[in-house]
């Protein structure tokens, strides 16, 4: 893993999501509004593509940790600054887990993943934001704005996927091949 | 030492996890803190990022049009808007008349207030919420402008004609009677604040719902004098301000819970800031109720659902309300 390119690559990401990745958002009248997480996107692809579980769980954490900072609410209060970095953290080692069972060329693989990634870590966020600011009345729509979030993010992932591969080698030092066993 | 070993990479995850649990469990301020003491650094890129972003939205909303969509309706509501709110600072004028006259002996102490006694900070959006859970926006200007939490934010009515006359420099009182609320600042550093916008599910405010008169469709409203209540016509003279909560739904509107089903309220109403702090004495446009409907648990109650004045999914130029003379909110 290359750390300074990918810290760059995270300051960009974080800056698009922000601002000209809003576009992507849509209104749902009965959910309310369902954006892609583009930061699950890239999180999701380096858990594909990183050889070694210390460098997913480093990244996602950074990963997740940058997207904590740039949001201020949506539980009814202002956010807590953690729970997205171990989320990411913990959603990471998931698709770490679980990419030797899929073929990560397919598009289907690739929406898959990314589902479990964005899916793990949004639900678990919700609960943990519920949880610590106490506000159990808004579980329930920001656990439906999550799901419809992961949905959304999956079928955005491989196209952002393409995107990724091409700044791979600037990110990561020696992908995982195929065929070769994990280095735990 | 022995026990600590090699600092691996595991280690360090390890490490770092526990450091972000227990940072979580902290209390808010110290999240607060830290999300505004790195902020700046996003707003740099994040200014020409929102300039794009606004564009594209626009040619989004007018894709496939030769004429911008919504132009005629736009002009059909801003009307009846103004014509609301011309009825609604004729109340409100007389309100304040009439105050000024009980207080007139004492206006030689105290004076009555000639302008706003708050200076407006202008400032830009340079971000959005990373989420689409909450409704917040990150600003350009910080603790070095006087921002702090709890300041109201509003976005200035960019029609022509209200420009036209204003003037070219208008009041500060001008401006905010005729801008529409944006929301509030909940996080401040020294050079960005993060602003709560209306429509999001934290944000509440003690507000007035001004009935619009409409000869066409007279409506029978309950009013209540002392301890008797009797049903008359509503007009100018029995048109009183109605105080309500209104919250953001998380969904682009403002919903008000628990308003009085005998006050008759209908859609097309304005929702205003109640102006009753005394840093801030005057009332802020909000938005204007697009749907009322009754509370199954109670008959007596009704829910009100108001759509924002402002676009605030489009905002980009703000003005922060900073109160002369201090430093908290008004």
């Amino acid at each position: 893993m290359r750390w300074i390119p990918f810290a760059i690559l995270v300051y960009l990401v974080i800056q698009l999501q922000t601002t000209v990745g809003k576009v992507l958002t849509v209104q749902q009248t009965a959910i309310g509004p369902i954006g892609p997480d583009l930061a699950a996107i890239v999180a999701a692809f380096l858990a594909i593509h990183l050889r070694g579980a210390a460098d997913v769980g480093l990244a996602c954490w950074a990963l997740g940790l940058a997207v904590d900072l740039a949001t201020g609410s949506g539980v009814g209060a202002v956010t807590k600054v953690g729970p997205m970095a171990l989320t990411y953290g913990l959603a990471g080692m998931v698709v770490y887990r679980m990419r030797d069972a899929f073929f990560r060329e397919r598009i289907v693989s690739q929406a898959l993943l990314a589902l479990a990634f964005a899916g793990t870590a949004h639900l678990l966020w919700v609960f943990l934001q519920v949880m610590l600011v106490g506000q159990w009345r808004f579980w329930w729509g920001a656990t439906q704005q999550a799901v419809a979030l992961a949905v959304y993010t999956a079928l955005a992932a491989p196209l952002g996927y393409r995107l990724l591969e091409r700044v791979q080698r600037w990110v990561i030092l020696a992908p995982m091949g195929r065929g070769r066993r994990m280095r735990r | 030492m022995k026990a600590l070993g090699k600092l691996t990479k595991r280690r360090i995850v390890a490490g770092l996890m526990a450091l972000t649990t227990v940072f979580a469990l902290l209390p808010p301020n110290a999240s607060s803190w830290l999300r505004s003491s790195l902020s700046p650094l996003l707003a740099p890129l994040g200014d020409p990022g929102m300039y794009l972003a606004l564009a594209l939205r626009r040619q989004l909303s007018n894709l496939g049009t030769d004429i911008p969509v919504g132009d005629p309706a736009e002009l059909v509501q801003e009307a009846r808007y103004y014509k609301g709110m011309a009825a609604y600072w004729k109340l409100e004028s007389e309100r304040q008349q009439a105050q000024l006259d009980s207080v007139l002996g004492l206006a030689d102490i105290f004076g009555p207030a000639r302008a706003l006694p708050a200076a407006l900070v202008p400032a830009r959006v340079v971000g959005e919420d990373a989420l689409p859970y909450g409704r917040t926006s990150t600003v350009n200007v910080g603790a070095t402008h006087q921002v702090r939490r709890g300041q109201l934010v509003v976005v200035h009515n960019r029609s022509k004609a209200v420009q036209a006359l204003l003037g070219e420099k208008p009041s500060p009182l001008a401006v905010v009677t005729a801008s529409a609320l944006v929301g509030e600042v909940v996080e401040s550093s020294a050079f960005t604040a993060r602003v709560r916008l209306a429509t999001d599910r934290g944000f509440q405010t003690p507000a007035h719902v001004f009935r619009l008169i409409d000869p066409r469709q007279p409506r029978t409203v309950t009013i209540t004098t002392g301890q008797t209540a009797s049903r008359q016509t509503l007009n100018a003279s029995n048109n009183s301000l109605l105080p309500v909560m209104a919250h953001g739904d998380g969904e682009g509107g403002l919903v008000v819970e628990e308003a009085k089903a005998y006050d008759n309220i209908l859609p097309g109403d304005l929702l205003i800031t109640s102006g009753q702090s005394l840093l801030l004495p005057v009332g802020i446009p909000i938005g204007t109720v697009t749907d009322v409907r009754d509370d199954p648990g109670n008959p007596q109650r009704v829910r009100l659902k108001v759509r924002p004045i402002a676009d605030l999914s489009a905002v980009r130029e703000v003005l922060i309300v900073v109160p002369m003379g201090s430093g908290k909110g008004a």
